[in-house]
Order: C-alpha cells, then structure tokens, then sequence
C-alpha cells in the first residue's frame, strides 16, 4: 500500500483539484502500465481509459493493480465522466479504505466534489465534500474552504460564504475570483457595502509588484490584472449607481489602460463627469471612447450619450451630428448583424472552433480558442465564453471523436470480418493434411525407437563391443575382411597362403586398433546424441500436443470472433447512430446560443438606434419650432 | 440638466451593467439548462458505452491481429533522458525495418515522466531472431548523435514482451542505450 501511496502521491495545488491525482514519474514494472502513463501524460485520456481497461482485463498489470484502479478514477475524473470516477474510486476506497492514506483518499474527494460543483451539480458536490475527513494539509484546507464558499454562494447564503473566505490560508487566483463571485452577488442583492468590501482588497491589487507570482504582460493580458480591473469597474459603477461620482472615478481611473475593459471604465468616467457636471469632460472621454470597435457594447453605448450630452449643453447642432453618426453606426452595425444571422454557418462554426483543438482526447478542462477580435467574437464573446456554450461544445467535440472512433471500428469490423472468414478457408483446406502429419508424428512410436536404440547402447556397453559402432566404411571394410576371411578359409591346403593370411591379419589388426581406440570417444557421442534426441522429441512432443490441442481450439476461437463481430457490429452500428443523434443535437443548441446573443445583440442595438432617432427627432422638433417661438 | 442625465443614466446602467460588468467569474458554479445537463449526461453515457466496446473491441483487435504465439511487442521508456534527447528510433528485426518513429516534443515529455510507449507489435514464428534499434537525436552538448543496440532473442509460444530503454550515465556523462527482455 506504502508504494500505491508514494506511486500516486498527490500533487497539492490550489491551481487546479483536478490534477489531484496524477501519478509522479515512477518506474514502471508492467508494460502495459507504462503505456497507459504514456498517454495520460498526452493527455489521451480516452487510449489511456481502453489501454487501461483492455490490461486488467487482460491481468497485464501485476505490479500496479493498486495504482492502476487509482489511475483509472482520475482518468476518468480528468475524461469529464464524473460518475465512472466516483463509483471507481468508492470500489478503490472499499477495498483499501483502512491501507489508504487519509491525504490521498481526501484529494480524491477534493478532485470529484470540484468536477461535481463545475459541471453544475450543486448538492451532489455538497455531498463529496461531507466525506472530507481530517487530517488535511494546508493545501486541502484552503481547497475545501473555496468549494465551500462557492456553494454557500450559490445557495444564497453570503454571510456563511463570507465568513469561510475569511478563514482562508493563502492568497490564490482561485479564492479571488470566489470572494469576486460574492461580491458581485452581494452587490446585486442590495448589498452594495459588503460587496464592495469584498471588492475592494481585489481592486487594490498591485500586478506589478506580484508579477513574479502571476505571469503579467503589459497588454493586460493576465488573468489576475483583469480581475483587478474587473474589480476596479465593478466598484465604478457601484458607486456611480448611488450617485457617489467621486468615488466612483476614483475606480475608473485604476482600470489598466491597454486591459480588455477600459472601454467600460471610459463610459464610466464620462458618466461620472456629468453626474459631476462636468458634460465637456464627459464629451472628450466619450468622444476617445468612440475611436474604438463599434461591437463593443460601451462603446455603442458612447455613441449615444455623446448626442445626448451635447443637447443637453444646448449645443443642438454637434448632438444633430452625432445623433446622425450615432443612427449610421447603429445601421451598419445592425446590417453585420442581419448578415451574420442570414448568412453564417454556425455548424460549420462550431466545427471549426473544435478542429482548432490538437487533442481531441483533452478532457473537460478543455477550452476552446476563442478570438474576440473574430468576426463573430465581438457580439457574442460573452456567451462563447459562457459554461453553457463551452459546455455544450465540450460535448460536441468528444461527440466528434466518438464518431469518428465508432465509424472506424464499423469499418476495421468489415476487415476482420474477411480476415476471420480467410483465416476458416485456411484452416479447413490444410486441416486434412495437418492432420495426417499429425498422425505420422505419434509420439509412443518415436519414444518406443528411442528405447530400442538407448537398450541397444546399454547391450554394446556391457560388452564393449567397439565393431558396433564401426562406421558405415568400418563397416564395408569390416564385411569386406569377412569375405577375405571366408575365401583364405575355403582355399586353405590347397596352396600357400601365408602371405595373404599375414596381409589380412595386419589389417583385420589395423581396423580392430582403430575401432577399440575410439571406441570411447564413439561410446561418449553417440550417448550424447540419444540425448540430443530426448530433447528434439521432448520439444517435437510439445509442437505435437500443442498443434493437437490448438486445431480444434481454431475452430472455437473463429466461430468465437465471428459471433462478437457480428454482436459487436450491430452495437457499434448502433452506437454511432445514437452519436450522430446527439451530434445534431448539440449542433442545434450551439446554433441556438449562437443565434439568440446575436438577437440579443441586435435587439440591444435597435433599442439605442430607437433613443437615437427618437433623440434627433427631438433635436429637429425643437429646431422646427424654435424660430416660430422666437417671433 | 441633472434630473434628465441621471434618469439617462439609471436608463442606461440597467441595460449595460447587470449584463456586461455583473458577469460572475469562472470560479463561481454554474447554472446548467436542463436541455445541456440532460444532454450531457446522454453525452457521458455513450462515452461510457464507447469506452466498454472499445475495451471488447482492443482485446480482440489484438487476439486477431497478433495472437500470443507469434505476439513480439517492443516497447520504449526513458529514464531521464539528461544526456540524450530522443527524435527517432528505426527498428529492424531480422534485418528488415519494420518501423521508423519520430517524436514529437510531447511524447518525448510523456516518455520522461515515466510513460512507456508501445512501439511496434510484430508476429514472429518460435526461435531465434535479432533485433537491431537505431537511436538518432541529440547527444550531450546538443550534438547530432546515432547509436545502435542489436539484440537476440528467442521468440517462444508466448507473447514476447521486449524493452528498448535509453539511460543516463552519469560516470560517462553519456546515454546508454539497452534491450532487454520485459519479464
């Protein structure tokens, strides 16, 4: 259990609970293991969740069984699928609930109650989270009490979450954008002092002096100098609500020039210089303001609180003026807007934002790249930006994947399929033969020559009989001395032989030296042969027995893939249909939030390009009548 | 002028504020249309689906494909990887090449980490063979650097489990570059 622990330590960061659980660089015993790290560190989650299913099924993982079950939790933890997570890591926690260190099962707990409140489920996170049990690290503490007050938050209990950011450790991103999160609820309760106590310790934050912490850039392009900003507007226009325009300015002027919100801070500076009477100040802010994109909705806005101002410091020809501007923006913005409504593929769209993703394996923490200075992003950034769309389009590109995953197994179905069928015409066309050779090869018949030979060995040994292992030359030289022999005996008395006799003497002598002097080394090879022999019919046994065991097994396991193929086949038919349902689906909905920010957009503009005609109206009205009024 | 202005105004922040500046941060808990939660959970249970066939789907791809009595797997771990930076393996097994990988920046990183990667699956009859690897990127000192590792094995009625493992010396301040059997 020590090594699961150690193997999996957890690593503690108030950045993220879902890096929770990934494991540190470890050595790898199993393979199969090491290849499902491999694609975890890719961040292929869905290869690393087959990987790693396919080797505990395949019982590929003796080494890591206890760490491959933690793996799999946070595999699916970090694939989006909540559920799969917690019910893998309730079976780890049952099984090793008294081995499991406290901090680790804590960090899971951490990990799925974050998903669960992310993903919207408010109570189930709730319910993860009363399963904490101490001890806690720091780290844990600091992790628990920002999911606690964002829950309180959404639950309408503010003092509660409050009073749990105040216990908070350390000073993190995260804890600000909850204690942001409160005080803009705060402020829309009513509740304008508390939110902006909350405020305003975020808008005071010095980026520079922090930049070591946080990575700043002067384009105001980090997440911390734009919550800052976010603050310092908030603030703004709390103040500017109740009329505290000094206040209020103060605010304004600490939004970051070069931020994504300084737009919003120069409308509010104007609005600040009327309410303190001072229009022309008013008029050279918004008159700035108005040199920027007219899809920014603050500056839409200038447009027409310039006219305004200006009418109403009696200058009614520059308010004619800019009422008229302000009314041929309007039209050529809201001309965009009807194009883009009539004209855009929003499939396509979508498509696009997913195709731009390099990994479609990425998990929920995915976010797409969205440009704001796109064609489309300057309208409905906003709902782009928002969870439901990023939500809806999470799903849309793991949708995508499955797809393409589902109609790749249809068609290496069909290969399969052909590769089972060739393999069958294989096997039937040589089963007869195989066969045969089989019976050829009977193992009791080899073993029982084997025997005669090993007893004939025994025999020559104990009466070391040298001729027996004469060679095949020995042999003939041998036969041929015989028939000398037999031939001197037929002649002998019937004249002199004793020269031929001598002659055959010496080499019937020179052979039998020859054969008794290697008779040892002879003796020696031919034992090592019959050894020899025991181990090709040892192995030749096993190829037998094994080639026997396995024609039939043939046979089971091609009936055996034809039958999943084809159960398969009709389940990933059926699968992929289900994928392109919710294919469609989620396209529509995109669609959908797409189309309705636009017509929100468009009804924002109408409504300011109705003030702005309604104000010209007034303009050219009063200018009607005033020279009858003068007379 | 200022009664008019700030009706304008109180006009003008309730159209603008609420939607633009209130807008919670990404911290904060979503509220999810029912459409989007019962659409993802349709979502997480075809994945779970997916995930079980393709499970079903691996196992037999291998079982057909690469059957354990002629099932050769070479596999690729790194163990810190200081003295060498990997960017392609070429494998050649009984003198033929039978694969050539190139390495992305990411792969490499997971391989540092500990991942191990399944570099090719060969089916290969019972006895003796070579392998041969060839290991090509950059040696200590950021220089161009080739090496090769040959290997013998005997291919058995088992699976065969081999590991290609590139290591840092740090007595020779070189890498070494091994091959052995997986037990």
């Amino acid at each position: 259990m020590r090594r699961l622990v150690i193997g999996c330590l957890l690593l503690c960061s108030a950045m993220s609970s879902l890096r929770a659980a990934e494991p540190l660089p470890q050595a790898v015993k199993d393979p199969f293991y090491g290849q499902v790290l491999f694609d975890f560190y890719q961040k292929n989650y869905f290869s690393a969740i087959t990987h790693l299913r396919a080797a505990q099924h395949q019982k590929r993982l003796p080494h890591h069984a206890g760490e491959a079950e933690l793996l799999l939790g946070s595999l699916y933890l970090s694939y989006g699928m909540q559920k799969n997570a917690e019910t893998s890591f309730n079976q780890l926690l049952e099984r090793q609930s008294d081995s499991l260190d406290p901090l680790l099962r804590n960090r899971i707990w951490l990990a799925l109650a974050e998903i669960y409140k992310t993903r919207g489920y408010g109570a189930k996170a709730e319910e993860i989270l009363g399963r904490i049990s101490t001890p806690l690290s720091p780290e844990q503490q600091d992790e628990k009490r920002l999911l606690e007050a964002t829950l309180l938050n959404h639950q309408q209990r503010y003092s509660d979450a409050a009073v749990v950011l105040t216990d908070f450790k350390r000073d993190t991103l995260e804890r600000d954008y909850v204690q942001y999160n409160l005080a803009m609820q705060q402020i829309r309760q009513g509740h304008e002092i508390e939110g902006r106590q909350l405020l305003e310790p975020l808008a005071r934050f010095d980026v520079k002096s922090d930049a070591e912490r946080f990575t700043f850039d002067t384009t105001g392009g980090s997440e911390r100098s734009a919550l800052r900003d976010k603050a310092n507007i908030a603030l703004g226009y709390s103040y500017l609500r109740r009329e505290q325009f000094a206040q209020a300015r103060v605010w304004f002027e600490q939004v970051g020039l070069h931020g994504p919100f300084v737009s919003q801070a120069l409308l509010g500076l104007g609005w600040v210089e009327v309410g303190l009477g001072n229009g022309a100040t008013a008029l050279s802010i918004w008159l700035s303001l108005t040199q920027r994109s007219a899809a920014e909705p603050a500056v839409l806005e200038g447009l027409l609180a310039i006219p305004y101002t200006f009418a109403q410091l009696g200058d009614r020809r520059q308010a004619a003026d800019h009422y008229k501007k302000a009314i041929n923006i309007y039209n050529s913005e809201l001309n965009v807007l009807q194009g883009i409504i009539s004209g855009m593929d929003f499939v396509a769209l979508a498509q696009e934002l997913v195709d731009d993703s390099s990994n479609p394996e990425a998990g929920w923490q995915w976010r797409p790249e969205i440009n704001s200075s796109a064609m489309l992003g300057p309208y409905i950034y906003q709902v782009m930006a928002g969870y439901e769309f990023q939500e809806t389009l999470r799903n849309y590109r793991d949708l995508l994947f499955l797809d393409k995953n589902l109609l790749r197994w249809q068609s290496d179905l069909d290969v399969y399929e052909a590769m089972v069928d060739t393999r069958q015409a294989a096997y039937e066309e040589r089963l007869p033969k195989t066969q045969s050779v089989l019976a050829t090869l009977d193992g009791n018949s080899l073993q029982q020559q084997r025997y005669r030979h090993a007893k004939r060995l025994e025999d020559i040994e104990v009466v070391n009989d040298a001729s027996a292992l004469a060679a095949s030359d020995e042999q003939s030289l041998m036969a041929g001395l015989a028939r000398i022999e037999a031939r001197l005996k037929r002649l002998e008395g019937s004249e002199d032989l004793s020269e031929q006799r001598r002659k055959y003497e010496l080499l019937k002598g020179m052979l039998l030296w020859q054969l008794e002097t290697e008779y040892p080394a002879r003796l020696w090879q031919v034992k090592r042969q019959l050894e020899q022999l025991d181990e090709v019919l040892v192995k030749s046994d096993q190829q037998r027995r094994s080639l026997t065991a396995a024609l039939p097994r043939i046979s089971n396991d091609l009936t055996l893939y034809r039958q999943v193929i084809k159960i398969t086949r009709s389940q990933v038919v059926g699968m992929h249909q289900q994928a392109r349902v919710l294919v469609q689906q989620h396209e529509e909905h995109l669609k959908q939030l797409m189309m309705t920010a636009l017509q929100g957009t468009e009804a924002r503009i109408k409504h300011y390009q109705g003030q702005a005609l309604f104000g010209a109206a007034q303009i050219y009205d009063r200018a009607l009548h005033a020279p009858r009024e003068q007379q | 002028m200022q009664i008019g202005m700030r009706r304008f105004l109180a006009g003008v922040l309730s159209l603008l504020l609420l939607p633009v500046v209130m807008a919670e941060e990404n911290a904060s808990m979503p509220v999810v249309s029912a459409e989007v939660r019962s659409l993802g959970e349709q979502v997480d249970n075809l994945k779970k689906e997916v995930l079980d066939l393709n499970r079903d789907l691996f196992v037999l791809e291998e079982a057909l494909l690469f059957p354990a009595t002629t099932q050769t797997t070479i596999f690729l771990a790194i163990n810190s990887g200081v003295f060498f930076a990997l960017d392609a393996v070429e494998l050649k097994i009984n003198g033929k090449v039978v694969t050539h990988y190139l390495y992305t920046d990411r792969e490499v990183a997971a391989l540092a980490k500990g991942g191990v990667q399944k570099l090719h699956v060969e089916n290969l009859r019972s006895g003796k063979h070579e392998l041969v690897a060839l290991f090509t990127g950059k040696g200590p000192n950021g220089r161009d650097y080739r090496r090769a590792a040959s290997f013998e094995f005997e291919k058995g009625l088992e699976a065969k489990f081999i590991q290609l493992k590139i290591s840092d010396v740090t007595a020779t301040e070189q890498p070494e570059f091994t091959i052995s059997t997986w037990e």
